[in-house]
């Protein structure tokens, strides 16, 4: 299964709405609740979700669903 | 890998004990791949948590939500306890149907059983639509201030407080700025006024080197923050909530930290200390070095700090949240004060009409059987701190009277229950008859059984009480109470001790009264003794705990601050007096407080309350007489009162009219003339002691 499918998932948890669709380069300009408290839970949801720790440069870093992908996929030792 | 039906099946199958995320994956997969039929029909059968949740998903999905409500109504956990995920599904679907109250008593039941971060994430958007449904019955303002950031602990604590019941308002400024809010005369914390101010600091605060010289940090450290308290005394009536400060979770000196009396360790913990010597009245502690030493992770979370100034970490808010929430239920005297219990399988292992004596588990040498007694202990220590706790429970009651007599292990005895109803009715109908009996309302009792058919049909009926879920495993009935400080208290007085005495005489009377019919007998024969006095400095505290927790008995519900308090008693323009009952069967302790504002031709009454266990007794009355001829010794001629009407203060409309007070302007506001005023008697109450 993508990171991305299972990254959506997380997604629409957080924010509530099972209708929600997240692509790649969405940002938070895409998404208005996705402000700064938004972002801390879902640094939060998805560490639960992938059993990952991200590491403070990634946290600094993330600003779309692909910084999230490519942190996790780094996460899980695939090489990019 | 191919995703067939098998595949999406074993997923949920093997999924753990909570296969949410399981079930969430078989979902999107099978929907992505046009399988929910197929899925649909394979999980029919299958009894399995995961099974039953990804057969309501998929239902959802295929049939809508009418079709989906009675199966997630079945999707619980092995053990039978309700799922706080499941919860929210099922009230979002109440919620989509209109039904906000419904939702929200769900979400309230999950609420009051997780305690995980991420879950309140979940939880908080369908939590604020449903908002009305919650009942916003008591308004409440708290301020943040702290070192850190405080937006995840305020989405926590805003559905804490929903919750429970609160219209809370919350006021947040920027992290860090919390000394120029409190010092400053003009800032938006003086404008905001709350009612309690939340100073939330870690050890970075403290300025403690690793290994000190002298005491010159600590000592600047303590210091500083009492002159924010002070600061906060001088601009606003709120109370404080402090936390202490659990050591840093890394040290380089290790265990000189603690062994060198200016390690940072050590002088962290004389900082703790030096904060529970200074704190008076208005300032409450909570213990963060045991919610640190029992919670299930870290305290801190550095890369949440660093990253996004979160102190301390999100696993924990949840938990600290409760302690603020509790200590403010605490201090507006809405804590819980009776439990009441089931027999079976919670407070022993087994069932006793099968088991018998010697079958049950109850001590040692069962590991269960140890657990239980434990278990029975922590219930005795609550009761011996003034909790109330009482029976309901199907058994045959000589059974149970023989378990609780005669069992060697057994810790809790007949006479540790303020009433007991052990029988084969209704536990709803015998709850309510335990709040009769006690004069208790039900907004005051938790319920713990383990049988989830009796907690669901006590939640139906009986809104009011708090049911939470267990499982009958006593380490998780500990934990249950634990979790929801439910009984939180912020002072202990010598009354808290005797209450039990005194409740257990209610239900005696009670007793009685079924069989004696002819009340003022009943009441001459009780020998009802009454004291009384002025309030002085050893009764104020027991009289602001009065003050502030009487509801009922309350002509116009002041809350007094332990502050406020002693300034009118030593103030001649006031007139402060307790009173106390005693008879045949027990000592009420101190169960009235009245205080009027004296001037030379008009006394004003400024507050007039009592303990609803006393009601019925004519200690109203004799509060009544003494304050008319204190005021007419004193040479006024008038007395002037007010009922403010509350909620549940309708008990009290008719107290005033009932002693030839009379309405001056249908404003509530009431006037007596003590010239032609026709006294009442009292001659049931004998007077034990006067002091003026």
């Amino acid at each position: 299964m993508s990171i991305l499918f299972q990254l959506n998932l997380v997604f629409q948890e957080v924010f509530d709405d099972p209708q929600l669709v997240v692509q790649a380069d969405t940002s938070p300009t895409d998404l208005r609740d996705w402000d700064s408290v938004a972002q801390v839970k879902l640094v939060l949801a998805i560490e639960e979700a992938f059993a990952i720790r991200l590491t403070n440069d990634e946290l600094s870093s993330i600003h779309t669903v692909r910084d999230f992908m490519s942190a996790i996929a780094r996460q899980k030792g695939s090489i990019e | 890998m191919t995703v067939n039906v098998e595949a999406i099946g074993a997923l949920v199958e093997n999924s753990g004990t909570d296969p949410r995320r399981a079930v969430q994956m078989a979902t999107a997969m099978a929907v992505e791949r046009r399988l929910e039929r197929e899925v649909l029909r394979a999980v029919e059968s299958r009894t399995t948590v995961g099974a039953r949740w990804l057969r309501a998903a998929l239902t959802e999905r295929e049939s809508g939500p009418d079709a989906a409500l009675p199966l997630w109504d079945q999707v619980v956990a092995p053990n039978g306890c309700e799922i706080p995920d499941v919860l929210l599904q099922r009230a979002r679907i109440l919620a989509r149907g209109g039904d906000t109250n419904a939702a929200a008593s769900l979400i309230r039941i999950a609420l009051e059983n997780s305690r995980e971060f991420e879950f309140f994430i979940r939880a908080e958007t369908i939590a604020r639509k449903c908002k009305v449904g919650f009942g916003r019955k008591r308004k409440v303002k708290v301020a943040l201030l702290s070192s850190s950031t405080t937006s995840l602990l305020r989405s926590v604590l805003e559905l804490q407080f929903l919750r429970d019941g609160f219209e809370a308002e919350i006021y947040e400024p920027p992290f860090g700025t919390y000394a120029q809010e409190l010092l400053t005369a003009k800032s938006g914390l003086r404008a905001f006024q709350p009612d309690f101010i939340l100073l939330l600091l870690n050890w970075r605060d403290l300025g403690l080197s690793s290994i000190a010289a002298d005491d010159t940090e600590g000592g600047a450290a303590i210091v500083r923050i009492r002159d924010l308290w002070r600061a906060a005394g001088k601009l606003l009536s709120g109370k404080i909530i402090q936390l202490t400060f659990p050591p840093p979770m890394y040290d380089a000196t290790h265990a000189l930290s603690s062994l060198m009396v200016h390690g940072k360790s050590r002088m962290i913990r004389r900082v703790n200390d030096a904060l529970y010597q200074a704190a008076q009245d208005r300032v409450l502690l909570i213990d963060s070095e045991r919610i640190a030493a029992t919670f299930d992770g870290t305290w801190e979370d550095p890369l949440m700090w660093s990253s996004a100034k979160v102190y301390p970490a999100p696993a924990v808010l949840p938990t600290l949240g409760e302690h603020i929430v509790s200590l403010i239920r605490a201090e507006m005297g809405l804590s819980r004060k009776l439990l009441v219990l089931d027999l079976d399988n919670t407070l022993w292992g087994g069932v006793i009409g099968e088991d018998g004596m010697n079958g049950i588990q109850l001590g040692p040498p069962s590991a269960l059987g140890e657990r239980y007694q434990e278990f029975q202990q922590y219930l005795k220590n609550l009761k011996e701190r003034g909790m109330l706790l009482a029976l309901a429970s199907k058994n045959n009651p000589e059974d149970a009277e023989e378990v609780l007599r005669r069992h060697p292990n057994c810790v809790l005895r007949p006479q540790d229950f303020v009433s007991s109803k052990v029988n084969w009715e209704s536990k709803v109908d015998n709850i309510r008859g335990i709040a009769r009996e006690l004069r208790l309302g039900l907004d005051s009792f938790v319920f713990l059984d383990d049988n989830p058919a009796e907690r669901s049909s006590v939640r139906r009926e009986l809104p009011e009480v708090i049911v939470p879920e267990i499982s009958g495993e006593p380490a998780e009935s500990i934990a249950a109470l634990e979790r929801g400080l439910y009984f939180q208290a912020v002072r202990l007085t010598e009354e808290d001790r005797v209450r039990n005495a005194s409740y257990f005489a209610s239900a005696h009377q009670a007793e009685q009264l079924n069989s004696i019919g002819n009340l003022e007998d009943y009441l001459a024969g009780l020998s009802m003794q009454i004291e009384h006095g002025p309030i002085d400095e050893e009764t104020s505290i027991r009289a602001t705990q009065l003050i502030n927790k009487t509801n009922q008995f309350n002509l116009t519900t002041p809350r007094y601050s332990l502050e406020e308090l002693q300034a009118r008693i030593t103030s001649p323009a006031f007139w402060c007096r307790w009173y106390r009952l005693k008879d045949r069967f027990a000592d009420h302790g101190l169960i009235g407080v009245l205080i009027a504002h004296v001037a030379e031709k008009q006394w004003s009454v400024d507050a007039w309350l009592m303990s609803c266990r006393v009601i019925g007794r004519e200690v109203e009355s004799f509060m009544f007489l003494d304050l008319a001829e204190c005021a007419r010794e004193a040479g006024a001629d008038q007395i002037v009162a007010r009922y403010r009407p509350t909620e549940k203060n309708g008990l009290v409309a008719q107290l005033l009219p009932r002693f030839g007070f009379r309405e001056s302007d249908g404003t509530g506001s009431f006037v007596l003339d003590l010239s032609t005023t026709k006294f009442p008697e009292c001659k049931l109450l004998h007077e034990s002691r006067r002091s003026k």
